[in-house]
């Protein structure tokens, strides 16, 4: 069964605020409640300092160090295995989609963000999200 | 040369279209005789960006937005007094030149180029590559009848300085 989107705690991270609002708005249409934003990549490392995020929304490129370098050092520290990282991203090449998913990507959006393709591919993100929490629960069991 | 920028017009429309209408709700149409640069009026908000390759070609590009069109996107995703601050205007502008930059990019670099794409910055109405004698220039209206008025809602204005390898 798939994660209960009012259950899980998410970040969205893009520096244009636009884009912010139109990922909020189409994971509200989801059923998501609980979403924080960051527009960099050090307010986002201080957000998830500060609280346990189940899906981090991230952009390829941001001011200062990119949401890619970000995702992989999170990916790199086995604390995070559990976080499913989205990048959401005008990068819309393979070799690009290919580095992401190397690097741990769960998932890899293009924008334009267009809700029938957001809203697929979160459903698959749940899934992932679900399966996680399994081999967690069967590991402290 | 002609069929680049015959696909690089393709790839800006299709973009456009796909950004206003399927991301930001906001009906936008592609519209005929696009042969005259972008406006130069008080109430347009610019966004420029650079396409570059190491060994110095570039495309640069001017997205010329009527700021209504900016401000009814606005308004639509910030109810309230922060929809009619200017800062959220150039945002959407920076974002959308960002998204059409990236695809216009995408499609270059499939066949051998490799272009890097700038920030894409708000700037002024001379960051226009429009008096290139072989500069593209595409207009959008919000309908067709607004459209067959000439009335633009926004003007992608794209200039090439080499010609790049390959169709896309």
């Amino acid at each position: 069964m798939p994660a209960n989107p009012p259950d899980l705690n998410v970040l969205v991270i893009d520096d244009h605020m636009i884009i912010r609002q139109v990922v909020e708005q189409n994971l509200r249409s989801l059923g998501f409640t609980q979403i924080d934003t960051a527009s960099n990549a050090a307010e986002a490392a201080e957000r998830m300092q500060d609280k346990r995020y189940d899906i981090v929304f991230i952009d390829w490129i941001l001011p200062g160090k990119s949401g890619y370098a970000l995702m992989k050092e999170y990916r790199e520290d086995r604390d995070h295995d559990d976080v499913a990282f989205v990048m959401v991203t005008s990068e819309s090449d393979e070799r690009h989609m290919i580095e992401a998913l190397k690097a741990g990507a769960t998932s890899y959006i293009t924008k334009p963000v267009l809700t029938p393709v957001f809203a697929e591919k979160v459903k698959k993100v749940l899934d992932w999200v679900a399966k996680r929490a399994e081999k967690a629960g069967a590991r402290s069991a | 040369m002609g069929d680049m920028k015959d696909d690089i017009a393709q790839v800006v429309e299709t973009t456009v279209v796909e950004t206003f209408s399927g991301m930001l709700g906001q009906t936008i149409v592609a519209a005929a005789g696009g042969e005259s640069a972008a406006p130069t009026a008080k109430d347009f908000i610019y966004a420029c960006l650079l396409l570059d390759q190491e060994q110095g070609a570039s495309a640069s590009f001017c997205f010329s937005f009527d700021d209504a069109l900016l401000a009814r996107t606005a308004a639509a995703f910030y109810p309230g007094p922060q929809g009619a601050d200017k800062s959220v205007r150039e945002d959407i502008a920076c974002a959308v030149a960002n998204i059409v930059g990236s695809k216009v990019k995408s499609c270059l670099n499939k066949y051998g180029n490799n272009y890097e794409m700038a920030v894409p910055f708000v700037g002024e109405p001379c960051c226009l590559p429009a008096t290139r004698p072989d500069a593209i220039h595409l207009h959008f209206s919000c309908d067709a009848a607004s459209a067959a008025r000439g009335e633009d809602a926004l003007v992608v204005d794209v200039a090439l300085d080499a010609i790049p390898a390959g169709n896309c």
